[in-house]
């Protein structure tokens, strides 16, 4: 029967009624909103239920950052005050995605390379080098690489093809995003999800 | 004066000028609506604080460059979200890579990885009922799309209006509320909450 999801027949359950709930309606509005609810089933049980589940909601039992990932952070922001410095003591990189890149073991660098190369997006990310640590600086040939990774399981270029395929589909959202916002080293970062996927795969191969 | 009784932006330009406890404030003020509105987004405890210190690692080397456009509160947001919605897309394509590679070996249900949906409720016996109850609303929350639950997160773990909802994730109000609207009703399904009052005036 009525369906608070599925449009509902009154637009004040469209437009008005879960603002009430969040208390965005302007006092005129509430007044007007308030008398409507009186008559109005829609809203009613719209506002009823809004309230029942925030209430569910609410019990939930809650988890909370461990005491690591605060120490952590802390350490950054200390690290990072005194001097300004970008790349932890402790040998995890601050600049990228710290807990994504430290993942990454040795042998994947090659597989980072390739899916640098892939993406062909060397030249962006020289723009943010400087302070990084990302380990693609210091390969020079990485596309000879990749043949060995590629032999070492055949798997590994449909993975790299679909994960770059999925790149590019991500980059492409990417965009707006940078053009918007302060992020930096957008791109870098993304490789390094991107190889930090290769070496998930990798991982689950060779330890198979 | 107490770091906690700063502003946002105090905070930062303290931090800027070398105070490192500012920052740690910062994160404090933050910690329940980051950290829950990340949970809810990935529905596993290990990923949200992997993705909550990437959050804030993120905001820290971004400070120098920030210019407040916005409330600090939307920005912080915008990036767990980001990193959030991408956490999920990894997932996503590795589960299919994954598949794909299940299906070329040998068949073993090696890596096929879902969405964890974190399942401490070990019900003690006095409490099964209200245990089941909120056992239900959180697998009913994990199965929202994820459109939907960002919505409910948002709204209700990062106490954002609908407004604000709208501006974070780039739509409409409309289009907020018309989310969070279906979310309440799989939920009510979901949760068997009767929306027909069962006497009528
Ligand atoms: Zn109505």
């Amino acid at each position: 029967m009525t369906d608070t999801g599925e449009a509902p027949a009154c637009f004040r359950t469209r437009y008005d009624a879960l603002r009430y709930t969040s208390g965005e309606l302007s006092a005129e509005e509430r007044v007007t909103f308030e008398a409507h609810l009186e008559h109005c089933r829609e809203c009613a049980w719209l506002v009823d239920d809004e309230r029942t589940i925030r209430g569910v909601f609410g019990a939930l039992p809650r988890s909370s950052p461990s005491a690591s990932v605060r120490a952590f952070i802390s350490q950054q922001a200390a690290a990072s005050a005194s001097g300004r410095e970008r790349v932890s003591s402790s040998g995890r990189t601050a600049r990228l995605g710290t807990a994504l890149v430290t993942r990454i073991p040795v042998w994947a660098w090659p597989v980072a390379a390739a899916a640098i190369l892939l993406l062909g997006v060397s030249l962006t990310f020289q723009r943010d080098a400087p302070t990084t640590a990302f380990p693609g600086d210091t390969l020079s040939a990485p596309v000879a690489l990749l043949p060995d990774v590629s032999e070492a399981n055949g798997i590994q270029i449909a993975s790299v093809a679909e994960t770059t395929e999925a790149s590019t589909r991500i980059r492409t959202s990417r965009v707006r995003a940078t053009a918007s916002d302060n992020y930096l080293d957008e791109d870098v970062v993304e490789l390094a999800d991107r190889v930090e996927t290769l070496a998930l795969i990798f991982d689950e191969e060779t330890t198979q | 004066m107490e770091p906690a009784n700063h502003s946002d932006s105090e905070l930062i330009s303290m931090f800027l000028d070398g105070q490192a406890a500012a920052f740690d404030t910062l994160v404090r003020r933050y910690e329940r609506q980051v950290f829950g509105f990340i949970f809810g987004m990935v529905q596993n405890e290990a990923l949200a604080n992997d993705l909550f210190q990437e959050t804030f690692v993120r905001v820290l080397n971004a400070l120098p460059d920030y210019r407040e456009r916005g409330k600090f509160a939307s920005w912080l947001l915008g990036i767990a979200r980001n990193l959030a919605l991408d956490a999920l897309r990894k997932r996503r394509v590795e589960s299919r890579i994954f598949r794909l590679e299940n299906r070329t070996t040998n068949g073993e249900n090696v890596g096929a990885i879902q969405p964890e949906i974190p399942d401490e409720v070990e019900s003690q016996a006095d409490m099964v009922e209200r245990e089941e109850w909120l056992a239900r609303m959180r697998e009913a929350l994990a199965e929202l799309p994820v459109e939907q639950r960002e919505v409910v997160y948002l709204r209700y773990e990062a106490d954002l209006t609908f407004q604000q909802i709208a501006d974070l994730t780039g739509v409409s109000i409309n289009t907020a509320l018309g989310r969070m609207r279906y979310a309440l009703n799989s939920l009510r399904k979901r949760m068997n909450i009767a929306t027909e009052p069962s006497t009528n005036d």
